[in-house]
């Protein structure tokens, strides 16, 4: 009985693995395929095995057509550095609304907590006319100047995203259930406010961390209409605008099955290193050190 | 090394006010216990001390100098908290120097002052450990360790020994009152327990409600209590009371009518509270007696008998729904359901007026107070 259950169970998970992996595996595979053959497939488990003829056409293809390692270092730049940021400034913030007493803590709480249900999109066109009227500091003939605007830049994707507030929130919730009595004995230490949220708080917060750096990963990663809006250029285009060259007059496929792929890979890796420590934090164990 | 002296001190949360203006001296390397209900304001007090608590009125001098407004940090204080705050990431020598390390003291120093209080409580095999790696009464000695490190002038106890289950409780009482006596620091401890009170203190301060009822020995307060609430809180088990009519008095005397209708007359200075009806009387477990040497004896009613061994605790119904306790001797013959007699002397009898405010000691109170259980126990 007991075996039976368990039997049901792990095919229970394999379904459900089978309906999770489906789609990653079908990219990879279809990537190494000529476009007959992936159609060819299409309607066989061979859709998703490495059978046939495989090629590396499709990534040759994507190098030549694209500049996509331009794409992926762009994006490499924005993503870790609005991640690193935004650790420091959302933790930070949360910090003070958890743990310090000031007048006006509880509206700038409501007001985190308010702002979390706007979308993007909802924002993205005054957004785009003020980053438009923003000018950059350059370096001239040995002094600073104002220049042009934000407009094609890196910086114009990484700077409106830096703050966040459900990841203020998310903070702020883990924060807030931290005893308090490690603050008060760290202050009878003689430590600073900002000293014992980087010796204290921070060290005792690893999962939490770990599960913002992950989420803000992603949704940097994967972030498409601002850049097709504030980015025209190519040479500030982050990774998934660029697939959009793929769908011209005649699309291939196998291209964009090979540049998706090939987009994919640092998002796996990143979920494989973080992995522990989010599902972790998310199973809210670990809390309390 | 230190005074501590609070003048007037106010709490106030918003229009709240939960400690009603505190005058209290504290002597260099006086051993204070705060002790009180739950909710009466001992930590308040305590978190005043410590600067982690803003004091809304009065004043709060350390070693002589004014530091009511004065950071935490800079009150020459330290304290261990109830529970404990490790920091869990770090190890015990982390958490030990931490303050040091704040401080911005040379490696070489922290590392020496360390080792050194380590030693006095005996942390050195746990000093790479993490706190989750020790037990409960380890913790407690790291917290402490925590604290001599830094070498302050003060040190503050929330309830300490709360966590901890009561043979270690005691084991760790002994080994906080050896501290104080090594290193003679003034010390402010925070507890509920009124029997840590008696025997660790060198002063007892007895709070309620956000005022102090009573600061003394803990023999003044054995034997004198100011009034009925102190009298029922310091002693274990609690001093037992009854009304009792007064039928006349003198300004030295008093003739009174107890529950079971037996007159008695006691001595008690009553000359400033002339014509009253109703007085309480006091008398601790401790002194009734099952055999009848006392002067007085009462009826009662035995509802439960509890043997431990060296004592025996009687719970009795006198007089209708009078509740007594007799500790008895160890080998009681008194069972449950039984009825017997108690006696006791009149003058081992507390006398409280109707506002609880006592009326006589029970004894006098012997030259020596300054001998304290501590002294006593510790020898
Ligand atoms: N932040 C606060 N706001 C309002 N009232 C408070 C606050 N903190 C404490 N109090 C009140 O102050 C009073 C004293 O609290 P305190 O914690 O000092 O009691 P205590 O004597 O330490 O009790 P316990 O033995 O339960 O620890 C209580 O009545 C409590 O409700
Ligand atoms: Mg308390």
């Amino acid at each position: 009985m007991k075996h039976l259950r368990k039997l049901g169970a792990y095919l229970f998970l394999l379904l459900i693995g089978y309906v999770f992996l489906f789609p990653l595996l079908f990219m990879i595979m279809s990537s190494f395929k000529p476009e007959q053959v992936i159609f060819a497939d299409l309607y066989s488990i061979r859709a998703i095995l490495p059978v046939g003829d495989l090629t590396l056409d499709n990534y040759r293809q994507v190098f030549e057509k694209s500049d996509v390692l331009l794409y992926f270092r762009n994006s490499i730049l924005i993503t870790s550095a609005t991640v690193i940021l935004g650790l420091f400034v959302n933790s930070l913030l949360a910090f003070t609304l958890s743990r310090m007493r000031w007048s006006g803590r509880k509206y700038i709480l409501a007001a985190v907590v308010a702002l979390m249900i706007i979308p993007i999109e909802a924002i993205v066109v005054p957004l785009l006319l003020l980053v438009s009227k923003l000018p950059t500091i350059g370096w001239e003939q040995g002094g600073f100047v104002l220049m042009g605007s934000w407009l094609n830049s890196l910086e114009v994707q990484i700077l409106p995203f830096v703050a966040n507030s459900f990841f203020i929130f998310l903070f702020y919730q883990f924060f807030r259930d931290i005893p308090k009595d490690f603050d008060e004995a760290a202050e009878l230490d003689g430590a600073t406010p900002f000293q014992i949220y980087r010796h204290i708080i921070v060290p005792m917060s690893g999962p939490v961390f770990a599960t913002v750096a992950i989420l803000h990963f992603l949704l940097m990663w994967n972030q498409y209409i601002w850049p097709i809006m504030a980015v025209q250029g190519e040479d500030a285009r982050p990774v998934m605008p660029g697939i959009q060259i793929f769908f011209g007059r005649q699309t291939s496929w196998g291209e964009i099955m090979a540049y998706a792929s090939f987009v994919t890979l640092p998002v796996l890796a990143v979920f494989l290193a973080f992995q522990k420590k989010f599902v972790s934090s998310l199973a809210g164990a670990g809390i309390k050190g | 090394m230190a005074d501590v002296k609070l003048t007037k001190v106010v709490k106030r949360y918003g229009d709240v006010e939960t400690i009603h203006g505190i005058d209290l001296d504290i002597k260099d390397g006086e051993f204070v216990v705060f002790v009180g209900p739950s909710g009466c304001g001992k930590s308040t007090l305590l978190r005043m001390v410590a600067g982690l608590e803003e004091i809304t009125e009065g004043e709060l001098h350390i070693d002589n100098e004014c530091v009511t407004s004065v950071a935490a940090s800079r009150r020459g204080v330290a304290m261990v908290f109830q529970s404990y705050a490790l920091y869990p990431h770090m190890t015990v020598r982390e958490n030990m120097g931490f303050g040091l390390k704040m401080a911005k003291t040379d490696k070489d120093e922290i590392k020496r002052r360390v080792d050194e209080s380590a030693k006095i409580l005996q942390l050195e095999p746990l000093l790479d450990r993490k706190p989750k790696a020790l037990s409960g009464g380890q913790r407690q000695r790291v917290a402490i360790g925590r604290t001599i490190v830094r070498n302050p002038k003060v040190f503050l106890f929330d309830e300490p020994l709360s966590n901890l289950d009561a043979e270690l409780r005691v084991k760790m009482r002994v080994e906080i009152a050896k501290l104080h006596s090594q290193l003679k620091n003034t010390m402010i401890y925070v507890t509920h327990d009124q029997v840590e009170a008696m025997t660790m203190a060198d002063k007892i301060v007895v709070l309620r409600g956000g005022n102090i009822e009573q600061v003394g020995s803990p023999i003044e307060l054995y034997l004198n209590p100011v009034n009925e609430f102190v009298a029922g809180f310091i002693g274990s088990p609690r001093m037992n009371f009854f009304e009792c009519d007064v039928i006349s008095q003198t300004s030295s005397s008093l003739r009174l009518r107890l529950p079971c209708s037996t007159e008695v007359e006691l001595d008690a200075d009553v000359s400033a509270s002339p014509g009253m009806s109703k007085v309480k009387l006091g008398i601790r477990p401790e002194h009734l007696q099952e055999d009848h040497q006392g002067k007085v004896k009462i009826g009662v009613d035995v509802d439960v008998v509890e043997h431990l061994g060296g004592a025996t605790y009687i719970y009795a119904r006198y007089a209708g729904d009078n509740e007594l306790i007799v500790q008895a001797g160890g080998l009681s013959p008194v069972r449950r359901g039984h009825h017997c007699d108690i006696s006791f002397d009149l003058d081992q009898c507390h006398l409280f007026d109707c506002n609880g405010l006592s009326l006589r000691a029970a004894q006098p109170i012997p030259l020596q107070t300054e001998v304290s259980v501590q002294e006593l126990v510790l020898g």
